[in-house]
């Protein structure tokens, strides 16, 4: 009796995610039996179930190529830097703008830092050559002016990752700090009114109050990034590395489109995105029970 | 609402202005760069003469990409995309959301649901599969080829589902006593404290289905049915001048310099300003608190 | 792209371009043509054509298209309307229908999905590599037969003239796709430097790499743009060794190098990248860097920016094929109107004449599917092409099936996927233009040859200084009479025109960089110790088992 009332007031949920629970099951689960391309020798025509097995052979092909631990290494740690500073500094300027009080300004520079988002690498490319330039760009320019000499900023493969999380967060913060502002809105003002009773400053109040109180947001992004932590950023690699970079610029995704998807090495692709997807989801797995125990928060 | 709260020290609080500014400044340098090279001469453009300010002032580009049917016509395609693809997608988000927010008590298949949609994040079969179940279910070449696929995004589900659990018990639990089932306490308790989180998740939809390109080149059979960014691609893409003919190079030149695309990319940029600073207003804090008291 | 597979297509059809739009003023022809506006079904009738036997009832042909942005049609035109489409049903009785039509960037991609989701035209283009993994699928239809039957003489003699085209399109002795042809030889690279420069300072055309490097040397200390400013570049170089523009393989052709081709040495073909020759190139380059005569910062700049940089005038040289005039060459006249580029031989370090390196023109092939009825409709279609618009010195003709002088960003042949082009006709055309020229009198010239002589007429009688562009590619002494002697003897072929081996597809997506890297760092100041380590790497690393496949690959295809 009790199961059935609990059922039937569970009935509207189900209701609710039918569509959606549909629609996934047919564009997204469907596609998925594409997986086992992973492990045949894909032939035009013959489809799914007609190409012949090859077993690991596709997984063989990616570990024989010469520098693949190097390529692999390369895109953890452009990807890992790039996931945290992805983190860091949108939390940062969503505080920062939290603090302002004049709408205006406020409301000014959140829509000025979140343009470069919609600028494509390709064009950025272009204008990150040109200001970023040893001999002519304006930040090398600046940079002279405190005494520090010209640093190639794309041409030097000490310094070529950095860079690529730098522009990369500087094309993103913006638009990331936009969710980080919205998680702030939901914390209640009554807690703000308590504390400035109890005298809080407004710094005590950004530790105590602001920052437990996005938290959950700050967790739940960072462990959704864990998705991304092989995905180093193709676009903006592509476009704006060189030869001079190659040893520490080299990422997984040129290193697959130089294999070629116009070689049609289908089978090879597959299996590199299925690495990437048992590596991401390890690591949110891993990060979801963490976050349980540690944090006793419950991601989703 | 700040008076409630302490500012900063006047020190720390220039310090915060200006260190914001100079971030305003850094990402306006690219648009204005943009903008500059838009109303350029294309030879001022072309040898990189333009910083932030227009060399041999005109409006050609603006001109040219303006009465080039192609571009408009791929326009007005991206328009009825977002008015169509977004509200979807807000409507199905709003709807996986709600049953994903509630505790496991009141939903047991939460856990079961809440992997379902995740994993479809991390895993794909690739292109092929997508593509052919695409074509199965009759969309290719379909307007709705750009909509139905993926209508829902996962990544907002989170967000929004997150949001919810946020709010107040108490609430809920109210309206509850008061005999309000699940699509009540969605629809008239939640929904109505979740401004911010709304808009911002529209924004969400709203760029995005602005900015995809790669599935209007891949599942429209003609390029008259490209929408703008996937028409974008075709002429802002460096062309590759090995793969053309010395003739393509000259047209390419005259459709593609620097300041045609200039003109095209702010063109482009100009439905999302707008959209923005509308949504903006429901970005600022006390919502909800008035939402609960009142 | 893989400097192996990828080609330089440079078609054979005129430039008449911007450059005409530009002229059109000053030198209009006495037009004897109606403006042809869309063309109506009697256009065919009063125009004489070869027409092969007639499909009749009709048969349909589905098919697939790659368009590019500068498509472009006049009235009710589409793509699924046009002359061409018109030509093929009314006179050859074939219903082309496109299935989907994409854009060029596009077309590999939805071209395999297309096909592995089932979805197989009955005629399409595809690249080598495709043409390869679609025969082993089992999706071709065989074409040996046809082509024994049907090919036209004019056909036969177009995908003769470069003996390499038809081997391509053949696996295992069977012929699968029809090669579509274009000139090899404008892969091949020339030495383009800033005539007015040399003028003003005095300098006479380079004989050796020696001069070469003296007059790169004088480009940057001795003012040559005339503003007083140490701002000009000796030699312009992108990142890319192979880019068609600002290459460094022209400049170690200089050196009897060949980077990224395979040739014949002592018997069995090398790679030219891991050969002792690369040295002596090497050094020389990182000498002129270490003097300032190269882009401090060429390492990270692509065809883009180097092209802005000749914008800005301050190229003195560079190493690319023969269409640079076309672009970029052309954009150095932005700021200095009177900029003029010389094409020159590539000069030789030694007594040994230099060759310029140049790989085989064919990169697609037309196909039809296997199990289509009519096979020998693709062969129709091709016939139609080259006995009829190959060679054609019919005005009327060519602007009704190519475009014509009115609309010149009208391109009519971009409506159909069977476009194939003469390889020698481009070295022909360019004969007779100078012969015109050199009599005064262009009658007997086809109708875009005679644009041609227009526009260098303008330039050496009306001053119309944007002309330069034709008079250094088709003029006396233009880029074409040099790569004339490159055919002759001055050329070495990339030998290997397959598609890439077992062990090169896997291992060459790194190797390559590698070499890339290597390359790069040294000219900027590596030891050259590098480069050996980088050859013994090279053959460590899957180059021995390259090479053994390559020579085998050589022993089948003879």
């Amino acid at each position: 009796m009790l199961l059935r009332k609990k059922l039937s007031r569970e009935i509207p949920l189900f209701v609710m995610l039918t569509p959606a629970v549909v629609l996934v099951l047919v564009y997204a689960y469907a596609p998925m039996v594409g997986i086992v391309m992973a492990f045949q020798r894909v032939l035009p025509g013959k489809g799914i179930f007609g190409s012949p097995w090859v077993g690991l052979d596709n997984f063989a092909f990616i570990l024989r190529m010469p520098n693949i631990l190097q390529v692999l290494w390369n895109t953890i740690r452009i990807a890992g830097l790039k996931a945290a500073a992805g983190v860091v500094v949108p939390v940062t300027v969503a505080l920062m703008l939290n603090n302002v009080t004049s709408q205006a300004f406020k409301r000014t520079v959140q829509t000025i830092i979140y343009l470069p988002h919609f600028l494509s690498w390709v064009i950025l490319a272009g204008i990150f050559i040109d200001i970023l330039s040893p001999s002519e760009g304006v930040v090398n320019h600046i940079l002279g002016l405190v005494g520090i000499p010209p640093i190639f900023f794309l041409g030097n493969d000490k310094v070529f990752p950095w860079t690529m999380v730098v522009t990369d967060v500087w094309k993103s913060f913006g638009f990331g700090a936009i969710v980080y502002l919205a998680a702030l809105t939901d914390i209640d003002p009554t807690l703000y009114e308590a504390a400035v009773m109890d005298g809080a400053s407004r710094r005590q109040q950004t530790r105590h109050i602001t920052l437990p109180g996005i938290s959950g947001t700050i967790i739940m992004l960072s462990t959704l990034s864990l998705g991304n932590i092989l995905n180093a950023g193709f676009d903006q690699i592509f476009n704006l590395y060189s030869p001079l970079v190659y040893r520490t610029g080299d990422i997984i995704d040129t290193l697959v489109y130089r294999i070629g998807i116009a070689n049609y090495q289908y089978g090879v692709a597959t299996a590199v995105g299925l690495f990437k997807s048992v590596v991401s989801l390890l690591l949110i797995g891993i990060a979801y029970k963490l976050a349980a125990k540690w944090a006793d928060y419950r991601i989703f | 609402m700040n008076e409630r709260i302490v500012k900063l020290p006047f020190f720390e609080n220039l310090l915060n202005l200006a260190v914001l500014a100079l971030l305003g400044l850094l990402c306006a340098f690219p648009i204005v760069h943009t903008l500059a090279l838009s109303f350029s001469s294309a030879s001022a453009a072309a040898s990189g003469r333009v910083a932030i300010w227009p060399v041999e002032f005109t409006t050609q580009a603006y001109q040219f990409v303006l009465e080039n049917p192609a571009f408009i016509k791929s326009f007005g395609i991206s328009i009825a995309r977002v008015l169509v693809g977004a509200p979807l997608n807000m409507l199905l988000t709003i709807l996986v959301a709600y049953p994903l927010s509630r505790s496991k008590a009141e939903f047991r298949a939460r856990d079961f649901f809440a992997w379902f949609f995740l994993l479809t994040v991390l895993f794909s079969g690739g292109l092929i599969p997508w593509y052919m179940v695409i074509r199965q279910t009759g969309l290719i070449d379909k307007f709705w080829a750009l909509i139905i696929p993926g209508a829902l995004p996962v990544f907002n589900v989170i967000l929004l589902a997150n949001s919810f659990r946020s709010i107040p018990k108490e609430l809920e639990e109210a309206a509850a006593m008061d005999g309000a089932g699940h699509w009540t306490i969605l629809f008239r308790v939640l929904l109505p404290l979740s401004w911010p989180i709304l808009a911002t998740l529209t924004l969400f939809v709203t760029v995005a289905h602005w900015n995809s390109w790669f599935d209007g080149l891949i599942l429209m059979n003609s390029p008259d049915k490209y929408p703008l960014q996937s028409y974008l691609q075709t002429v802002v893409i460096n062309p590759d001048p090995r793969m053309l003919t010395e003739r393509d190079l000259a047209l390419l030149q005259l459709i593609s310099n620097r300041t045609t695309r200039a003109a095209q990319i702010f063109i482009a940029m100009v439905p999302i300003l707008l959209v923005y600073p509308f949504l903006q207003r429901y970005f600022t804090a006390g919502v909800k608190l008035g939402a609960i008291k009142g | 792209m893989n400097p192996l597979t990828g080609k330089v297509y440079v078609n054979r059809f005129i430039a008449v371009l911007l450059l005409t739009m530009l002229l059109l003023s000053c030198a209009r022809p006495p037009s004897p043509t109606p403006p042809p506006g869309a063309s109506t079904d009697d256009a065919f009738a009063k125009l004489s054509l070869v027409v092969p036997d007639r499909y009749d009832p009709p048969i349909e042909m589905s098919s697939v298209m790659a368009v590019d942005a500068t498509i472009k049609f006049l009235g009710e035109n589409d793509i699924h309307n046009n002359v061409w489409t018109r030509a093929y049903e009314q006179l050859l009785g074939i219903k082309v229908s496109y299935k989907w039509v994409v854009d060029g960037s596009m077309y590999a991609q939805k071209l395999g999905l297309s096909v592995n989701s089932g979805d197989i035209p009955d005629m399409f283009r595809v690249s080598p590599a495709q043409l390869h993994l679609f025969q082993e699928a089992g999706l071709l239809a065989d074409l040996t037969d046809v082509y024994e039957a049907v090919a036209s003489p004019k056909t036969r003699d177009v995908l003769m003239q470069d003996p390499t085209s038809l081997k391509a399109g053949t696996i295992a002795g069977r012929l699968w796709g029809i090669p579509l042809t274009d000139a090899a030889v404008a892969s091949a690279s020339l030495l383009w430097i800033r005539q007015d420069w040399m003028d003003k300072l005095g300098i006479a055309a380079p004989t050796s790499m020696a001069d070469v490097l003296e007059i790169s040397r004088r480009f940057i200390t001795e003012d040559p743009d005339g503003n007083n400013a140490p701002d000009t570049i000796g030699l312009c170089v992108t990142k890319s060794v192979w880019s068609a523009f600002a290459n460094l393989s022209g400049f170690f052709n200089g050196y009897h190098a060949y980077p990224g081709i395979w040739y014949e040495r002592n018997g069995a073909l090398v790679y030219g990248s891991v050969q002792p020759e690369m040295r002596d190139a090497l050094l020389a380059l990182q000498e002129m860097y270490a003097q300032g005569q190269l882009d401090r910062e060429f390492g990270v700049k692509d065809s883009n920016q180097v092209a802005e940089t000749i914008a800005q005038g301050k190229c003195g040289m560079e190493f690319g094929v023969w269409w640079n005039p076309y672009h970029p060459l052309n954009q150095s006249q932005a700021n200095y109107p009177h900029a003029f580029w010389s094409a020159f031989p590539i000069p030789s370090v030694d007594d040994v004449p230099a060759k310029s390196q140049y790989s085989s023109a064919v990169g697609a092939f037309l196909v039809v599917r296997n199990g289509y009825e009519h096979p020998e409709a693709l062969l129709r279609m091709v016939n139609f092409w080259s006995d009829n618009i190959l060679g054609s010195q019919d005005d009327e003709l060519r602007q009704t099936f190519l475009g014509d002088i009115e609309n010149p960003d009208v391109v009519l042949y971009k409506y159909t996927p069977v476009v194939l082009w003469e390889p020698n006709a481009m070295i022909d055309g360019s004969k007779k233009l100078r012969e015109a020229l050199a009599k005064k009198d262009p009658s007997g010239l086809d109708l875009d040859t005679q644009w041609r002589y227009r526009i260098i007429q303008a330039y050496f009688e009306q001053g119309t200084l944007e002309a330069w562009v034709e008079v250094a590619t088709n003029g006396p002494n233009g880029a074409v009479t040099i790569l004339e002697q490159v055919l002759k003897d001055r050329g070495q072929l990339n030998r290997f025109y397959g598609v890439p081996t077992v062990t090169m597809a896997e291992k060459m997506p790194t190797l390559q960089p590698m070499e890339e890297e290597v390359i790069t760092k040294i000219i900027m100041g590596e030891p050259i110790a590098m480069f050996d380590q980088f050859v013994e790497n090279w053959y460590r690393l899957g180059g021995t088992e390259i090479v053994n496949e390559v020579n085998l690959w050589a022993e089948q295809n003879p």
